[in-house]
Order: structure tokens, then C-alpha cells, then sequence
């Protein structure tokens, strides 16, 4: 259970399988014994090779720029003026991280990521009309909080689709050759 | 860059893509990792399946390598991913446990394995030629 999901999917039952082998030749203590130390050496490697997978890095650091981007506009209409510092540190992260980005591209069918992202943008950019007609009874003459959450949720959903906008015009088109 | 990807049918229908990469070369994925040349090295003797490749493994180092079962299957996933390793269909008798899963070694595999024991040896080579008595 504490190993990353496609490992245990893959060779949970291989696992199993040898520990009980394990337990037949040496005797249960030393089996677990094995085990218990190969768990504490492998465990936080399988752990950080999964967390460093290169789509899943790519989903982080979308997620994490909107999320700072955002969290930075939202502390700006609610008075916390320092957090718009956070808007900045979403740029240079987003910049400095564009060698990542790129690398995240480089997928067994590019194309497929290149219209999944495309499609994503597309939703998300649909989707910004919807939230305004939505928020439309809540945005009166007086700045109120639930003006500055519409507000927030807008900015971030609008991000959102530039990123994966721009993410998927730049991933590379496949060439397929049918066989 | 665009990317080439072979495109076929397998013999369910389903339409499989593959990414059309030539076989890199065995040298460029030296060196390999100790655990990883360990279970190369033990499945040049045949097919086998994980308990016996760390049975082999703790043999042939003579009891100073002992994998854990995650050890083994973790690295049986690097080296599949590689291409190095595949599971085989291959089992050497009918009345063994059909749970199991055997392994055995690719074409680049094998070729993996020579250059990395080339490249050892010429290693040790040069350890046992600077270490001869009387030159320390």
C-alpha cells in the first residue's frame, strides 16, 4: 500500500509471492526482517522517482503557478497587499521552469498531449463566460467579498487556459506512419 | 522537432502506437547501476523469475549482495523500461507455479551486459596492474 500506485498495480503480487518464498527458506523473522530494511531504502527512492515523473511535473508546476498567481490577485482585493509578491514569484517560476515544461513534452504520442491540452484550453476559455453571467448577480456597485472570490475564480480559470493554451500550441505534432 | 511514431494494429484490432527510436547504442547506458548489472548478470544463465534472480544474485556475490524483494522489482521495472529486460513466456517446467513471472534478457540487453563487463574488466585490469606486489 505505501509504494506508488504502478508499481504496486505491476508487482504486488510478485511481492507477495517472494515474501512468502523468503519466509519458507529463512523463517518468517528474517523474511520480514529483508523486507522491513529494503522497505525503509526503497520507499522514499520509489516515492520521489514517481513525484519527478516528467508529466506529473509538468501538472505540478501548471497547478502550482495558477495556484500562486491567483492566491496573489486574491490577496490584493482582500487587503493583503504584500501577496500580490506572489504574482512575480509565479512569472519567475513559470520562466525558470520552462526547460521542464518543454521536457514534459516529450511524449510517446505527442499529439495526444498537444489536442489534450488544446482541449483543456478550450474548455477552460468556455467556460469564462459561464462564470461571469454566473457571478453577474453578485457583482453590484460595492466591491464585496463574494465580487473578489468571482473575480479571483475568473483570473484563475483565464490563466489556466492561457497556460494550456500556450502548452499545447508549443508541444510538437506527431508524425504517424501507418503500417 | 516533430516526433515519429509507428502506427499498427494488433490482433485484437486495437490500434497500437510506437514510438520509432532505433536501438541506442549499449555503450551510451554505461554504467549501470550495481543492482541492475547484478540481475543482468544472473539472467544470462536463462530465463528465471524474481526469487531465483535474488537467489542468483546473492550467490554469485558470494552473499555480499542481497536484494529485498522491492530492490528486485524495482529494478526489473528500470531494466524493462529499458528495454533491457522482458517478462518471457518461456517456462522451464510445466509443473511450476503459473503466478510466476519469468525474465529474461533482450537482444540490447545482452549487448548491455557485454559492454558493461567489458568495461569492468578492463577496470580491474588496470587495478591489478597499478596494485602488483612491490609497486605500492
Amino acid at each position: 500500500m505505501l509504494y506508488p500506485r504502478d508499481f504496486r498495480d505491476r508487482y504486488s503480487d510478485d511481492l507477495v509471492q517472494t515474501l512468502t518464498d523468503l519466509s519458507a527458506e529463512l523463517g518468517p523473522r528474517r523474511a520480514w526482517r529483508r523486507v522491513t530494511l529494503d522497505l525503509v531504502v526503497t520507499l522514499p527512492r520509489y516515492r520521489m522517482e514517481t513525484l519527478m515523473k516528467q508529466e506529473r511535473s509538468f501538472t505540478v508546476l501548471i497547478v502550482a503557478t495558477i495556484a500562486m498567481a491567483s492566491a496573489g490577485i486574491i490577496s490584493l482585493f482582500i487587503g493583503l497587499y504584500f501577496g500580490v509578491l506572489l504574482v512575480p514569484l509565479a512569472a519567475v517560476v513559470a520562466i525558470t521552469q520552462r526547460g521542464r515544461l518543454a521536457r514534459s513534452m516529450d511524449a510517446v504520442d505527442a499529439s495526444q498531449f498537444r489536442r489534450k491540452r488544446l482541449k483543456i484550453a478550450a474548455v477552460l476559455a468556455v467556460s469564462l463566460p459561464f462564470i461571469y453571467l454566473v457571478s453577474l448577480p453578485i457583482l453590484g456597485d460595492e466591491w464585496g467579498t463574494d465580487a473578489k472570490v468571482a473575480f479571483g475564480l475568473w483570473t484563475a480559470v483565464l490563466i489556466a487556459a492561457v497556460s494550456y493554451f500556450v502548452a499545447g500550441i508549443t508541444t510538437p505534432k506527431s508524425r504517424v506512419i501507418s503500417q | 522537432m516533430a516526433e515519429t511514431v509507428r502506427q499498427f494494429r494488433d490482433q485484437n484490432g486495437r490500434v497500437v502506437r510506437d514510438r520509432a527510436t532505433p536501438s541506442p547504442d549499449p555503450r551510451s547506458l554505461l554504467p549501470l547501476p550495481q543492482a541492475q548489472f547484478h540481475v543482468l548478470v544472473a539472467l544470462t544463465a536463462g530465463d528465471r523469475h524474481g526469487y531465483a534472480i535474488m537467489g542468483a544474485v546473492e550467490e554469485s556475490s558470494g552473499g555480499v549482495v542481497r536484494m529485498g524483494p522491492a530492490t528486485l522489482y524495482g529494478t526489473l521495472k528500470k531494466l524493462v523500461e529499458r528495454d533491457l529486460v522482458e517478462e518471457s513466456d518461456h517456462r522451464p517446467s510445466s509443473n511450476d507455479d503459473e503466478r510466476r513471472r519469468y525474465y529474461c534478457l533482450t537482444g540490447l540487453g545482452q549487448a548491455v551486459c557485454r559492454a558493461e563487463s567489458n568495461r569492468l574488466s578492463t577496470l580491474v585490469s588496470i587495478a591489478r596492474s597499478n596494485l602488483r606486489p612491490g609497486l605500492a
